[in-house]
């Protein structure tokens, strides 16, 4: 090999999902050089079926791809959400007791910087996939090595080096997982993961509907698991069903008239007629948090680091917390003049360990309080809904959470630079 | 390059304590080990790394935020160890020198600059040993949680003034002789945290700011107000203050 084929970065970044590539372009933004490794063709990660999954994006999510300078791109495909109602169903009714969180209340509790009462927002993950590729193409600091695999993988005292299958020799101070939940190098470093898996799936499909969801997302809780619509642009939903699997799976098999009138018992009418417009999808759940987020001259960032349950809709928010901290602690390193994959690595780890655990925590509690037939729990569950919906105080962490605006936020999550 | 015949470690002189040169020697492989004995000193090495910064480029009027903003600067780093700020300071365009007393450490710095690329001139032997050898002074001179260790410190401090060069500055960082200082710095980070091995730091030999302040100015330095430093155990981040009561930073110009 010759010395042209080495390729020398400040960050080498194995995944280019959603997170990786923010990573990369969060990265560059600091004047930090990145290497951005997939196995996976970008060409056909952008074809319109490749991803039919939907996201939210809290309040500080926005505010970084904005600092990005992503938000004219996805602006428009920006669906918020002003109104989260959170209600205890049976399957073909829903409880009367439900939990409004909606402009007013948040008005009320002074939550502050959020823009005209909006909680939240959903986007399409392809609208915001694409933006981030047109600004990662755009980046002469970021080096796309896709599709490629990692042929050999070193993290020694000198720094991280990586031999790509194609031959060529890539050279940086740190690496940083972003492979998503089963991370190839994650495991290869050694770091072990707490797991626990849910005796539940999730079956997630974009559904068409006649009735307007006035910018509101539901989140029923069945006592089988919770059932959630997310409001997407136009009369468009994303439904995360999360269920049994032995239910899901059948449901699955059925015929497509059969599955949207199983789908329609649940949704209760709350957007009227409904239909399909993706392929469904199933996936088991799991709580999943990784021992340490960092080892010698390694970040983990995303679901190669942490999955939690969807409930709260936190994981793609989750990701880019880690991508906002990790990007102050190497950007101030690099500052300093200090060895960006050295010592200075282990307070990411630090930073982000309480807001991961504190999160997964409650929604892991949120979901096995909700999906619980024992009497005593259904009664002190009306009785907590009750009880938060009357506190205030409680109101506004639980907007806050959601919101993305508890713990220290990192400085691209701060308001427009 | 070795000042003298007899090695440092062996001197009984201004600079070196032979019961400290011994617990130093002890550790010196582990200066680059960030969760080894040395895991306080990189805790605070951003901290630390970003007023060292901030200090020399207002001092001599540079921009920050450019990639080698102490290009052309020429450093001298005493009781450097490891090189924890003797590398960073190269990497910022800094001309450095680092002096120790202690060739076993020096090796550790200078295998580790090897392995980084940066070329850092080290120097095994004492401050008072460069000012006989009649040496250059500089731009900046860094006396960074040294000064507790030193056998003499108001002949130490005169002698590092002696290395300051015509506008140039010294900076100084320790620990105050404080009740608190002695709970949290000792009782604390020895006995209770265990982040340090137990007789690093001995109460007797720490030092006030009005003392340092005096030393500095008897070598014909100006020395500024002292600026507090202090940790916050949960989240590892150092931050700066008026309280002085533990680790405080004392900048002094010529």
């Amino acid at each position: 090999m010759t010395k042209c084929d080495t390729h020398i970065y400040d960050a080498l970044i194995i995944g280019a999902g959603l997170v990786g590539l923010t990573t990369a372009l969060a990265l560059s933004h600091k004047g930090l050089k990145t290497a951005l490794i997939d196995r996976a063709d970008p060409v056909k990660a952008l074809a319109p079926d490749f991803d039919g999954r939907a996201s939210a994006l809290s309040a500080s999510s926005v505010t970084l791809l904005s600092n990005l300078g992503l938000l004219p791109d996805i602006q428009a495909q920006l669906q918020p959400m002003n109104h989260i109602v959170v209600a205890d169903g049976k399957v073909g009714a829903v409880s009367p007791l439900t939990l409004d969180f909606d402009r007013n209340s948040l008005e009320t509790s002074n939550v502050g910087t959020l823009q005209n009462g909006v909680s939240g927002y959903m986007v399409e993950n392809k609208y915001l996939r694409m933006a981030l590729y047109d600004a990662v193409f755009a980046s002469t600091d970021i080096d796309f090595w896709a599709p490629n695999t990692v042929k050999t993988l070193k993290r020694d005292e000198k720094g991280v080096s990586v031999t790509l299958e194609t031959g060529t020799h890539l050279t940086g101070a740190v690496l940083i997982a972003a492979d998503g939940r089963t991370s190839y190098t994650r495991r290869n470093a050694g770091i072990e993961v707490e797991t626990k898996s849910y005796s539940q799936s999730a079956l997630t499909v974009t559904l068409s509907h006649s009735r307007n969801h006035q910018n509101t997302a539901y989140e029923i809780f069945y006592p089988s698991g919770p059932f959630a619509l997310l409001p997407l642009k136009g009369r468009c939903s994303s439904l995360v069903w999360s269920d049994k699997p032995a239910t899901l799976r059948a449901a699955l098999s059925l015929p497509r008239a059969a599955l949207i009138e199983e789908i329609a018992r649940r949704t209760n009418g709350l957007i009227g007629e409904i239909d399909l417009k993706t392929e469904p999808l199933l996936y088991p759940l799991s709580l999943q948090i990784a021992h340490s987020y960092t080892a010698s001259r390694l970040a983990l960032v995303g679901d190669a680091a942490h999955v939690i349950h969807p409930i709260a809709g936190q994981g793609l928010n989750m990701g880019l917390r880690d991508v906002g901290a990790l990007v102050d602690i190497l950007s101030e390193a690099k500052s300093a003049g200090l060895d960006i994959g050295g010592a200075s690595l282990e307070a990411y780890g630090v930073w982000r360990n309480f807001d991961t655990r504190s999160l997964a925590g409650a929604t892991d509690i949120l979901n096995s309080m909700f999906s619980n037939r024992l009497a005593p729990l259904v009664h002190a569950r009306r009785i907590g809904l009750t009880a938060i919906q009357g506190s205030s105080v409680l109101k506004s962490f639980f907007m806050r959470e959601a919101a993305g605006q508890s713990g220290v936020r990192p400085s691209l999550m701060r308001a427009s630079l | 390059m070795a000042y003298s015949e007899i090695a440092p470690e062996h001197l009984k002189s201004i600079s070196v304590d032979p019961a400290e040169m011994e617990s130093f020697t002890r550790m010196a492989e582990d200066w680059w080990n960030p969760d080894g004995m040395f895991k306080p000193l990189h805790i605070m090495n951003g901290a630390r790394l970003g007023f060292i910064k901030e200090t020399i480029c207002t001092h001599f009027g540079r921009d920050e935020n450019v990639e080698q903003p102490l290009k052309g600067l020429r450093i001298l780093d005493i009781g450097c160890g490891g090189g924890l700020l003797c590398e960073p300071l190269t990497r910022l365009g800094a001309a450095v020198t680092g002096v120790d007393a202690l060739e076993k450490t020096l090796k550790t710095a200078k295998t580790h600059a090897k392995q980084m690329g940066l070329n850092i001139d080290y120097r095994h032997g004492t401050i008072e040993q460069m000012v006989k050898a009649g040496e250059t002074p500089f731009d900046a001179v860094l006396n960074m949680e040294v000064i507790e260790h030193v056998a003499n410190p108001p002949e130490f401090i005169k002698d590092c003034g002696a290395m300051v060069g015509e506008n140039g500055l010294m900076i100084c960082s320790t620990i105050n002789r404080t009740m608190k200082a002695f709970l949290f710095a000792i009782v604390g980070a020895e006995y209770v945290l265990r982040w340090l091995p137990r007789g690093t730091h001995q109460y007797e030999k720490l030092v006030k700011p009005r003392e340092i302040a005096m030393w500095l100015l008897d070598s014909g330095l100006s020395p500024e107000p002292s600026i507090g430093m202090s940790l916050n155990p949960l989240t590892s981040q150092w931050k700066f203050s008026n309280d002085v009561s533990i680790n405080y930073i004392t900048v002094a110009t010529r």
